[in-house]
């Protein structure tokens, strides 16, 4: 197989293309609404996994104090928690501060305070660690150090809701890659039947090419050619489309949806160029599916 | 293209002990034949005899039931696919429906046979319009098949079997949809392809075209040689 032939094999597939435009039409309509399906979904899991990431970054830990620290003890603390990476201490709640705090959470309620002989709340500070992950923070070893230290009573946080959330994630990912996965068979099945169409509106002159000396990769290269250019083109027009909705929808629906703070973006390059290799791909494997049946000439 | 190594010269067909069949009916049976490199044959029978069969055969477009069938030196039966659409390059087949594709024009469906061999453009069309020439169809490149009589059309199914200079000709019924005067003027052409040195294997039952023939007649009788 020469070279020289490739300008042959594009215009015969580019050929095959126009002749059977109502096929491809078909064909490509389908796979862009498939793939559409999938990279809207990656679009909004893409999304999701960031804010979650952006939330997982900023946890709260509570450090409560024993009643007898004076102020010298909780300077030192203090002085202490400042040095742990990725820590700031957002405030310091005294005593007094807590007992307010959980009578004005109580409201109407608040009453059945008013019968407690002493306050039993401990200070605590409120301290905010930025970032965990990126500083591989590791929160349960500095609970358990803090813990140790003189004047602390206990140490306080959750990330269990964290968890929760990207356990959540972690079911969504994997039902994207079931339904990815069967969009991938459909895309392919498609290909392979568009294809099997075209080629048996052109048996009649796949039989001459054969009878002529025709090589099987000479008659088939111009088709897998079709399939190529269906899958670039699918390709390109589901990410198209999908930026299309993203420009004209995602912002605003997101102010009106009260996330106007939360950053919605598009697809990186590598996805979105991953998606049209991802369709490019499916096209030649429908396309070899669908030749390596009919080649028996 | 790979070279098809030739083991044999002087006997160009050599077929021994074939036997075609399709489902229970035997179309050829213990069929032995040679055909000298250069020999012009009629293969002649009543219909339903095995000509086209043997044609097909010969062609390698269809696969012996058992026996053997040596064109040049390449056996067909151990020869693999992709070296049999290689030696079928070398062979011309002419189809009594002509088998031309009716949305490629006449220069088109001429040149089709050297596009599959990946010889240079400049080369196809220099080949196409002498080998339009040849048959009497020079200034009728750019014209459709269905806008051709039928004698013209077979004209170029026989220039798209001769265009690649083949070693062997092979037509099934030539002239079996052609008037007299046209088929005259088909083998008049057959005749020239022969002289310059093409092996020609001719299937037909018309009587006609075999009457004051002086070149070798085979008449195959259900699926036998009757007479050689």
């Amino acid at each position: 197989m020469t070279p020289r032939l490739l300008p042959y094999f594009v215009k015969q597939a580019m050929r095959g293309i126009l002749s059977n435009r109502g096929v491809h039409a078909i064909g490509v309509g389908t796979m862009v609404v498939s793939l559409l399906i999938f990279s809207t979904f990656l679009l909004l899991f893409g999304n999701l996994n960031n804010w979650i990431e952006g939330w997982g970054h900023a946890i709260s830990m509570s450090v409560y104090l024993q009643d007898e620290v004076d102020e010298t003890g909780r300077d030192e603390i203090a002085a202490v928690i400042q040095d742990l990476p990725a820590a700031e201490i957002e405030r310091f709640v005294s005593k007094r501060q807590a007992l307010l705090d959980l009578k004005r959470a109580l409201g109407s309620q608040a009453g059945v305070l008013d019968g407690l002989s002493h306050n039993p709340l401990p200070a605590s500070f409120e301290v905010i660690f930025s970032h965990t992950e990126a500083q591989q923070v590791d929160l349960h070893t500095i609970k358990q150090t803090l813990e140790k230290m003189d004047g602390i009573s206990e140490v306080q946080f959750s990330d269990e809701w964290l968890h929760r959330f990207k356990g959540l994630m972690d079911i969504i990912k994997l039902i994207g890659i079931v339904v990815g996965g069967l969009l991938c068979l459909g895309i392919v099945f498609i290909v392979t039947n568009t294809i099997k169409l075209t080629i048996y509106s052109r048996r009649e002159e796949i039989e001459i090419l054969k009878m002529v000396g025709a090589t099987d990769w000479f008659v088939k290269i111009p088709f897998l050619l079709e399939g190529a250019i269906q899958g670039i083109l699918s390709g390109i027009f589901a990410i198209g489309l999908l930026y299309l909705g993203y420009f004209l929808l995602a912002t605003k629906k997101m102010h009106l949806l009260g996330f106007a703070g939360l950053d919605f973006t598009f697809l990186s390059y590598a996805y979105s160029l991953s998606i049209v290799l991802v369709s490019l791909a499916l096209g030649l494997l429908g396309c070899f599916i669908a030749v390596g049946r009919f080649f028996d000439i | 293209m790979e070279p098809i190594e030739f083991t044999e010269a002087f006997n160009m067909i050599q077929i021994y002990r074939l036997f075609k069949n399709f489902g229970p009916n035997t179309a050829i049976r213990d069929l032995n034949l040679r055909v000298h490199e250069g020999e012009f044959v009629f293969v002649t029978g009543p219909s339903g005899a095995g000509k086209t069969t043997l044609l097909r055969l010969v062609f390698g477009v269809e696969r012996p039931t058992s026996g053997h069938i040596v064109i040049h030196g390449v056996n067909l039966s151990r020869v693999s696919r992709s070296k049999l659409d290689l030696l079928r390059r070398r062979i011309g087949f002419v189809f009594q429906d002509f088998k031309l594709l009716p949305k490629k024009s006449v220069f088109e469906n001429v040149a089709l046979a050297l596009e599959v061999t990946g010889e240079r453009t400049s080369m196809i069309r220099q080949k196409t319009r002498q080998t339009l020439k040849l048959v009497g169809l020079a200034g009728k490149e750019k014209a459709y098949p269905l806008q051709l009589s039928g004698g013209e059309q077979q004209r170029v199914a026989i220039a798209r079997a001769i265009v690649k200079d083949p070693l062997i000709l092979l037509a099934d019924e030539p002239t079996g949809n052609l008037d007299s005067d046209l088929t005259e003027d088909i083998m008049i052409l057959f005749r020239s392809i022969h002289m310059k040195g093409t092996t020609v294997i001719v299937a037909t039952h018309s009587r006609e075209l075999l009457q004051d023939t002086a070149q070798r007649t085979v008449l195959l009788h259900d699926g036998r040689i009757a007479e050689a």
